[in-house]
């Protein structure tokens, strides 16, 4: 439990995304996460990002158990209700998979199976109840386990949200802690300012905060997010950064680089890295923050 | 004069009409728009017409602008058009054209989305994402600062000569990217040239770095020396620059291999000439075209700017027109430009620009600045370094300049100060400046200084008084300016027509005049012996026979002895030059067998001469020899018309169909046009 242990001790826990891929092909996927493992805590496996369909998160985060590495299992309420919710926290633990990482899902329509249908049979605060109730031997209709589960769990926040949105949000955080949670993972942030309203409320003492560090790749992706995505605000200065970079990808995980350092002399929990495809450049961003 | 850059050609896709409509009212008064409706047409107007950047927005079904996306960015043509991702937003269609999993891949310039009511403030969103700042960033890029330079009649061109040196990773290699970098930072230097294989040496490829130079920002001048490669070679390497947008090549013979090479000499190749290599780059920029799979198929064009090289500091009058006669055909061919062979007569330069005046060829001339040290004036003294011509008057000069505390170093600044400002004043386009551990800064130095200089270059003249003992000059001598007149001097050559010669002269006029009787007589007989095998064999025997007794004939097949007065350039010349004579000779000596055996080119004048002929040896441009006729009888392929002088007469080849074990063999020269 090296993620555990560096978060209980306050130290700065290095998160990686690893995507599951879509199909049965986990070399690039392992390579890339084998690459890092020595300096990266734990490797988050996402539940179906954006409802795009690829291999469950479950079978992503055992083959990076089974090779030595310690995975962040996602979990969304949106494809299964609660029977198969349970039943596939009761089988990740089994397996030895004990981070779990609770997560609302985007909604089908953004993704590449529009037809299909949302489940949400139940919701996020009460998939939280449940993984209470399954570490204390009991499964969500109050029938005894034989053995029960052990989970660290993590959850998100929107550190962006401001004014009524954000008492509600913080609301909610105090449930989820109430409710078990141990760390949030905030959505990309790329300019502290912005998130200034949440970090002035918020008692991080009660939850450690690890926001993600989204690596930009191109000034077309940053534009289309600081457009289209309410929780991320991307200052122009950085996307000019970009524009007149002479080497662009240089610049990009030298963005990241900055942002991780950033982060951990401002004393947050840690940096959760999504490198959206470029898993292959890990190595020298962290490199860079001196992981 | 005409830039290089022009009006911007931008692609727009998309497959509603809302969109196009949107785009066509607010950009087409300033860009010049293409319009593609579905994938297919997007994908091949890109790969055909190449445009300055693409604006790609939403394509049925969804996903589909996130495929094109990703082959525009894949393709090998497509993949350095700026690419800018476009979101129309129409109230009957609330998904993004780009789910936010495609937006996490997408690898555009930029992307901005629009709504219809934003028609007004359109061009105000592409003002604010950049899009015409990219648009001319890419149509600098499409300029070519070297032309530019060399055209200006304001701008005095300056290029800098580099050595790549032999190995991978050496500090020779390091130097000259440090001093790319200085240039660039410096920005007095319009093109930074990188030798092939100087002197006969491997070395770094000038292709690769030239490549490297270009994305570092600074205008690259490639060598192109026809020594190592043969033309497909040649043409290769050229496609591989093109397609990395470095267009300047300056086409030269290069020195003959050194005996340095792995194991030994390396064979030479000489395949073709530069005057051929220029008309191959002239026909890659108006599209070359060749026959696939039994159809035409025509190339995009490229967009070479090629110059040549030219000696006019020879010796001897042979010597010297040699070099024009080449030269005259290197302009004939499409040269741009011409860049002097290292000298330090100011008259031998004047005599150049004099020469092209009076020829009427207006063609710019960038004049050789070589910085001097006493140890390389030495050298080049005693013919060390072939082609560059120091005398003895140049060389007791800089003994005496050496022995100053600076061993030199500013005397032979302010000697290449002089030469720009002379250059500069008589007329060149611009200087190329060359030398060996030549920091930026004495570049710099030379240029400043040069440019103070040239309002008095013309009393600077006298300064570079260094004629070669009994040296040749085109032009009398103006005693007013220590120039040129314009008055053709006479010529001093003693003439020579030895008797092989005669006799030559005569068997070729009685046997290869295609409008002779003999011709017609003899021109059935030849298609008979050509469909008999063992005929034919035994006539090319006799042939090769005979002539390599007469001529050294290596039996190429496609006889040039009439181009050179009946002295083989196939095998006397060891860079086989058909169309004139390299820049290596050395008083009249063959660079490779100094003091042994005379240039080609010099033998062909002085034997010309005595028949009062010598102005007719430039005449025409001599093809490269077509290796299809190697070890066959030059004399038949010249009476069925397979030979480059029977093309340059118009003789035809038979119409019948070439027998069936023929047929087979000498495909292209034989069946003209028959599969």
């Amino acid at each position: 439990m090296r993620l555990k242990s560096k978060l209980d001790e306050g130290k700065f826990a290095i998160l990686a995304e690893m995507e599951p891929p879509k199909g049965v092909d986990v070399s690039t996927m392992v390579a890339n996460a084998t690459r890092v493992k020595e300096r990266v805590d734990a490797f988050v496996v996402p539940d179906m990002n954006d409802a795009v369909l690829r291999m469950s998160s479950l079978g992503g985060a055992l083959i990076l158990k089974e090779k030595g590495m310690e995975p962040v299992m996602q979990l969304s309420c949106r494809d299964r209700n609660r029977l198969a919710l349970q039943a596939d926290l009761l089988a990740a633990s089994a397996c030895g998979i004990n981070n779990i990482m609770v997560v609302r899902g985007e909604d089908v329509g953004f993704g590449d199976h529009h037809q299909a249908k949302a489940v949400y049979d139940i919701e996020l605060l009460e998939l939280l109840d449940v993984t209470q109730k399954l570490q204390r031997g009991q499964d969500m209709a109050g029938i005894g386990l034989s053995g029960s589960p052990r989970f660290f769990v993590g959850s998100v926040v929107n550190t962006a949200a401001e004014g009524k949105a954000l008492d509600l949000e913080l609301e909610e955080m105090d449930k989820k802690i109430e409710e078990g949670v141990q760390f949030f993972v905030s959505p990309p942030l790329f300019d502290l300012a912005s998130i200034d309203p949440f970090l002035k409320r918020v008692d991080r003492r009660k939850g450690r905060i690890i926001p993600t560090v989204l690596l930009l790749k191109s000034v077309g992706m940053a534009r289309y997010i600081d457009r289209n995505n309410d929780k991320v605000h991307i200052p122009g200065a950085l996307i000019e950064r970009l524009q007149n970079a002479r080497d662009r990808v240089h610049e990009c995980t030298r963005i990241v680089v900055e942002t991780a350092s950033t982060l951990r002399e401002e004393g947050f929990g840690g940096a959760h890295l999504s490198t959206v495809g470029w898993e292959d450049k890990l190595p020298e961003m962290l490199e860079g923050i001196g992981i | 004069m005409e830039k290089t850059s022009g009006r911007a050609r931008v692609l727009v896709v998309g497959s509603e009409p809302e969109f196009l409509e949107m785009i066509g009212t607010s950009l087409g008064d300033q860009v010049e728009l293409l319009f593609a409706r579905n994938e297919h047409e997007g994908l091949s107007m890109a790969r055909t017409e190449r445009p300055d950047a693409i604006l790609l927005g939403y394509l049925e079904p969804r996903g589909t602008s996130f495929k094109l996306h990703r082959r525009l960015r894949g393709g090998w043509i497509t993949k350095h058009i700026p690419l800018l991702v476009v979101d129309l937003r129409l109230p009957e269609q609330p998904h993004k054209a780009w789910t936010s999993q495609e937006a996490m891949q997408m690898d555009a310039e930029d992307y901005f989305s629009i709504t219809p009511d934003d028609t007004a403030s359109l061009s105000r969103l592409m003002e604010s994402v950049g899009l015409m700042e990219k648009i001319s960033t890419k149509l600098s890029e499409r300029a070519n600062p070297l032309k530019d330079a060399i055209l200006d009649e304001k701008t005095f061109c300056v290029t800098w000569e580099q050595i790549p040196g032999r190995g991978a990773f050496e500090m020779q290699q390091e130097h000259v990217i440090d001093n790319v970098a200085r240039a660039a930072d410096g920005g007095k230097i319009h093109a930074i040239s990188v030798t092939d294989n100087p002197g006969g040496n491997p070395a770094l490829s000038t292709e690769m770095l030239c490549a490297e130079i270009k994305k570092s920002g600074m205008e690259p001048l490639v060598h192109l020396a026809c020594r190592d490669k043969n033309r497909s070679e040649i043409e290769s390497m050229l496609y591989g620059l093109a397609a990395e947008g470095v267009r300047n090549i300056l086409v030269l013979t290069g020195d003959y291999p050194s005996s340095e090479g792995f194991e030994g000499r390396p064979k030479p190749v000489f395949d073709i000439d530069p005057v051929n290599s220029v008309r191959l780059v002239e026909t890659m920029n108006r599209g070359l075209e060749h026959q696939a799979m039994r159809k035409k198929v025509v190339l995009a064009p490229t967009d070479f700017y090629a110059g040549v090289c030219v000696s006019p500091f020879k010796k001897l009058e042979s010597e010297l027109m040699a070099q024009y006669t080449k030269l005259k055909k290197k302009i004939e061919a499409g040269a741009k430009f011409i860049i002097t062979q290292v000298g330090y007569d100011a008259r031998k330069l004047h005599e150049l620009l004099q020469w092209l005046r009076v020829n009427t060829y207006d063609i710019p001339v960038i004049a050789n600045i070589y910085i001097l040290p006493y140890g390389t004036a030495k050298l080049m003294n005693t013919n060390g370094i072939p082609g560059c011509v120091v005398t003895d008057k140049l060389v007791a000069e800089l003994a005496e300049e050496a022995k100053a505390e600076d061993k030199g170093k500013s005397a032979r600044l302010l000697r290449s100060a002089k030469i720009y400002a002379i250059a500069k004043g008589m007329g060149c386009a611009g200087a190329h400046i060359g030398g060996h551990g030549i920091t930026y800064e004495m570049v710099e130095h030379i240029i400043t200084k040069g440019e103070e200089f040239t309002s008095d270059w013309e009393s600077l003249v006298a300064e570079f008084d260094y004629p070669q003992a009994d040296g040749f000059y085109f032009f009398e001598r103006d005693n007013k300016t220590g120039l040129n007149t314009d008055i053709p001097a006479k010529g001093t050559l003693k003439p020579s027509g030895p008797l092989i010669y005669r006799f030559s002269r005569i068997a070729h006029t009685v046997l290869f005049n295609e409008r002779s009787w003999v011709f017609k007589m003899l021109r059935p007989m030849a298609k008979r012996i050509d469909t008999w095998p063992r005929t034919k064999r035994a006539l090319d025997y006799f042939e090769h026979l005979a002539k390599a007794a007469l001529f050294g004939c290596l039996n190429c097949g496609d006889c040039a002895l009439f181009d050179v007065a009946f002295v083989c350039p196939m095998s006397q010349c060891p860079k086989s030059q058909r169309n004139g004579a390299c820049g290596g000779s050395y008083e009249g000596w063959c660079e490779v067998y100094p003091n042994e055996k005379k240039c080609v080119w010099v033998q062909a004048y002085e034997r010309l001469k005595a028949y009062n002929e010598e102005t007719t040896i430039g005449e025409y441009i001599v093809l490269p020899c077509n290796w299809d006729l190697w070890q066959t009888s030059s004399w038949l392929n010249f009476y069925l018309g397979r030979d480059h002088t029977a093309k340059r007469l118009g003789i035809e080849p038979p119409q019948a169909k070439p027998s069936s074990t023929e047929r087979g063999k000498v495909t292209g020269a034989s069946a003209e046009g028959k599969p």
